[in-house]
This record gives C-alpha cells, structure tokens and sequence, in this order.
C-alpha cells in the first residue's frame, strides 16, 4: 500500500499563502518522502507550508523545485530529485515504481475542469502527485488549491486522468517536447 | 530534448523492471540543469493563484 501524505493546503492563511503551491507540495512531499516519520529535530513535523516559504525566502513570489528542495533537504532531511525535461513515460515509471512527485503544470489546462481550484488562475503551479492507479492510468493529485473553501472548488486529494495531468505538465512554457519537470521523493516502497 | 533517451518499461512491467528504470534515468546528469534539457524562455518559478 502507497503511504498517502497528510494533505496540505496553501490557502491557510499564512504570509504569501496564494504563492506558496510550491512549499505546500513540499510538505506532502517531504511527509512522503519520510513516510510520516518526524526526523526530531527543531522544525516541525508534519511539515507546513509557512515553515517552507519562510526558509526560502522572506519575500512573497513564486518558487522554484530547487528551492523547496533545498528547504526540504535542510529541514526534514527529505533531500529529493530534482530532473527537468523528464519524459512523460519515465515520469510514469518513476511514480509506479514507488515514487511521489511535485510536478510542474500550467493551471489554464486545469481552469476549464471540474478540479479547478482557482477560477481565473492560468498561470505556473505545483502539485504532488503520490500515485498511480492501474485500473485506469489515473493519478492521485494533492493540488494544494483544492481546499474546498466555497462551492465548485474540490477538497483533498483527486484521482485526475493521465490525459488532463500530462496536458497540464506539458503547457510550462518552454518545458521540453513531450516532457515534464519535477521533484521526486525516494522510493518508499 | 532530452539529451539521452531511455526507454521506460511498458506500464504493466513489473515493478522491478520500473525500479530499475528510475534508478538508471535519475544518474543522467544533465537532466539536473533545466538549460540543458529545455527551451530558453522555461523559467523554474511558480506563480501566484486567486483566493
């Protein structure tokens, strides 16, 4: 049995909260990576999206895979790999191997879905991926936007289809022909 | 593209062959540098969402 991370939304009210999709998918993934694990030391477990961005950075904004890696692998010894231009089918390979992932997809693919979790929002965003169902290819998709504050917006983890997850991955402008970009956790299974 | 092409193992493989996979694609270098493996204008940044 895949472990499932706590989920993890970014809307939570803290400091730069509708920036923080990056360290967010961090948590997940960092909880993942450790299978709930708590590494006991002065930050806190489960990781929290505030924690993340305030190691990054003071300032609000945007983040890079690089940088929650760095935040993750300093903070709860969660160091993952980081690959850019990976190609859909080792992407699959990885996660039914046994890997979670952040991946990176571009939200106005999402927008005209019944998972969008911000109307109006087009733009670069992260999500964690955990894992892969045979029966039909899906994925179970942690998008941290789906917190389910009002009426039309999903709460939680979602099983999206390979199609609408690829599509998505492939719209970062300038991402590679038939490929994705993405952190992945190590193998825990 | 991608400057070294693996072929992943076919999605009903079973999961050795998908270990296997994972572990030989993540020690290709060059897919740690993003300007190695994708266009100019990709930038490694997120962006801001609605409430």
């Amino acid at each position: 049995m895949t472990y499932r991370p706590t989920f993890r939304k970014q809307g939570d009210g803290s400091r730069c909260q509708w920036s923080n999709c990056g360290p967010a998918s961090q948590a997940m993934a960092a909880d993942r990576h450790r299978r709930g694990v708590d590494p006991k030391n002065h930050h806190g477990w489960l990781p929290t999206p505030s924690e993340i961005r305030n190691f990054i950075t003071r300032f609000c904004g945007g983040t890079s895979l690089q940088q929650n890696d760095s935040a993750a692998t300093h903070m709860y010894f969660a160091n993952m790999d980081v690959r850019y231009g990976v190609p859909w089918a080792t992407f699959q390979s990885l996660i039914i191997s046994g890997r979670g992932a952040i991946l990176q997809i571009r939200y106005s693919v999402i927008a005209p879905t019944k998972f969008d979790g911000s109307p109006g929002f087009t733009g670069n965003h992260a999500v964690f991926v955990n894992e892969r169902r045979s029966s039909d290819g899906a994925f179970l998709v942690y998008d941290p936007l789906a917190d389910g504050r009002r009426a039309g917006i999903p709460k939680g983890p979602q099983w999206w289809p390979a199609s609408l997850l690829k599509a998505a991955a492939y719209a970062i402008p300038g991402t590679a022909s038939g490929c994705v970009n993405a952190s992945f956790t190590r193998d825990t299974e | 593209m991608p400057p070294k092409a693996l072929k992943a193992p076919a999605l009903n493989a079973n999961k050795a062959e998908h270990k296997k996979h994972a572990d030989e694609f993540l020690k290709i270098e060059d897919h740690k540098d993003p300007k190695k493996v994708n266009k100019p204008e990709y930038r490694d940044e997120t962006d801001e969402a609605n409430p």
